[in-house]
């Protein structure tokens, strides 16, 4: 079992790490370094425990504090740390220095094989591209039989991508966390997401459920839910299965929500995908608002509309092609859509 | 004119004989202020700068009168030339623990290990340069002490 417990002036986190990749998502400065840092022992928490492979490597309780080289975790950090002066062969001879000769370089060579930087051999870190540079660590890092993976975000451009991913998974089955920037490569290639906010955890579990069925406000916004409205419940009625919830400047129909009370105050959320988009002319349905454009902006695959009221909708060019010409606009929230915190 | 030669072989062997001890510990003084937290390590620091403001010719003053063989005075260019090397060494050595150090401890090598295979390699140019201050601040002030 692998689990860090972590408790200082700006961590406060319990995070179980089964084996597989866990995603650890969060804006910056939401305390994923100082977590990495934390588990590979590179800073000492002030309370908790940390397992790794059933070794207590911390416990603060009985003042347990492994020295990072006797924790096996491999660590690749959010900077270069490739040893510049020697090539991307001898660095990972570096890592497999408790090997015979043989057996080490025998190792080195299948991991750069695997890690598809057989042509790299004998160039140095300086001569690869900043995302093959991170390729080379990975592998140096999982040379030495690591117990845990921990790897810190590097950015959009030289960060993890699908491929690297996927590489790590057939590699090494222990546990990975990997602190992922981008939500969409948390959800092709992650089988966990930690989401984190000012220190602290506000989603864990399996990707699809922290993303589809996020528990808070917070976990909402990272899980990347834009639309969030404060709201009132207003009525409840469990016979037809529905609720009606004010917010400031209209009023939504949703699913009945078990577990909440007449008058009780909530968040009611909605990804800019699930909105539809309609003309003003036509007539108003079930959870239709009457918005002003406010602006349009481009995306790879689709155009964002945003509205007054803090309302966002992403659209196809196509679907907004047929639209473009409408004099006035409307939203519509549809009930099964509808998330509620 | 004929010159005199064995003054100035006694100054350069002194001096490289100092160098050469103030490296060895200095380095091990600058590698230990770069990479560990602990409880002196103000204190070390500011004693090393005592040390450094203090001329050469005072330490051997107050160690070495009334008369000394060469070899006590190799030892006090030691303790001369310890602060150039050790506090020249510690912030290339710490940028560098920063930068490298942390994953070469992960991937499971001792600090003795670190230091030879990657911060010496990797620094060795202002650990060169600060050796060389200490070598000259040696010979400089070997010249007076030997004069006096």
């Amino acid at each position: 079992m692998t689990h860090a417990q972590i408790g200082s002036k700006i961590l406060d986190i319990d995070l179980p790490l089964p084996n597989g990749i866990t995603a650890l998502h969060g804006r910056p400065g939401a305390g994923k370094t100082a977590t990495l840092h934390s588990i590979a022992g590179f800073v000492r928490p002030e309370r908790g425990r940390i397992l790794i492979d059933d070794a207590i490597v911390f416990d603060a309780g009985s003042r347990v504090n492994l020295a990072p080289r006797l924790r096996r975790c491999g660590w690749v950090g959010s900077r270069d740390a490739l040893f510049p002066h020697l090539t991307i062969r001898q660095n990972l001879l570096f890592a497999a220095g408790r090997w015979a000769r043989l057996e080490r370089t025998k190792r080195a060579a299948e991991m750069l094989e695997r890690f598809e930087l057989a042509d790299a051999l004998e160039m140095r870190p300086r001569e690869l591209a900043p995302a093959r540079r991170l390729r080379a660590e990975v592998a140096r890092a999982l040379l030495t039989e690591p117990k845990l993976l921990l790897v810190d975000d590097r950015g959009a451009e030289h960060g993890a991508t699908e491929g690297l991913l996927r590489i790590v998974r057939d590699t090494f089955d222990g546990p990975v966390l990997w602190a992922i920037g981008s939500l969409d490569l948390c959800y092709s290639s992650a089988d966990r997401l930690a989401l984190m906010e000012g220190g602290r955890l506000v989603g864990c579990g399996p990707v699809r459920e922290v993303m589809e069925r996020p528990e808070s406000i917070e976990a909402a916004r990272l899980a990347g839910i834009s639309n969030l409205f404060p709201a009132t419940i207003a009525a409840l009625d469990p016979g037809r299965n529905q609720s009606r919830l004010e917010c400031a400047d209209f009023v939504l129909s949703g699913p009945y929500l078990k577990g909440h009370f007449k008058g009780d105050r909530v968040w009611v959320g909605i990804r800019a995908e699930d909105v539809r988009v309609h003309a003003a002319e036509i007539e108003p349905e079930i959870n239709f608002v009457s918005v002003q454009l406010l602006r349009l902006t481009e995306r790879p695959r689709s155009l964002r509309m945003e509205f007054a009221g803090s309302i966002a909708a992403e659209v196809s060019r196509e679907q907004y092609a047929r639209q473009k010409d409408n004099k006035g606009w409307q939203v519509e929230f549809p009930p099964a859509a509808l998330r509620v915190f | 004119m004929t010159f005199h030669w064995p003054p100035v072989w006694l100054s350069l062997q002194v001096a490289g004989l100092a160098t050469a001890g103030a490296l060895v510990l200095g380095l091990w003084l600058g590698y230990s202020l770069a990479t560990r937290e602990f409880r002196a390590r103000k204190a070390a620091m500011g004693l090393l700068a005592l040390l450094f403001a203090t001329p050469v010719v005072i330490l051997a003053w107050v160690f070495l009168r009334p008369v000394f063989p060469w070899q006590a005075g190799v030892l006090v260019g030691t303790i001369a030339a310890l602060p150039p090397v050790a506090l020249g060494a510690r912030r290339p050595l710490q940028d560098l623990d920063r930068e490298y150090g942390g994953a070469a401890r992960s991937l499971g090598s001792s600090e003795w290990r670190i230091f030879w295979r990657v911060m010496l390699p990797l620094g060795w140019r202002p650990i060169l340069a600060a050796a060389a201050i200490a070598f000259v601040r040696v010979w400089m002030e070997w010249s007076i002490v030997a004069a006096l």
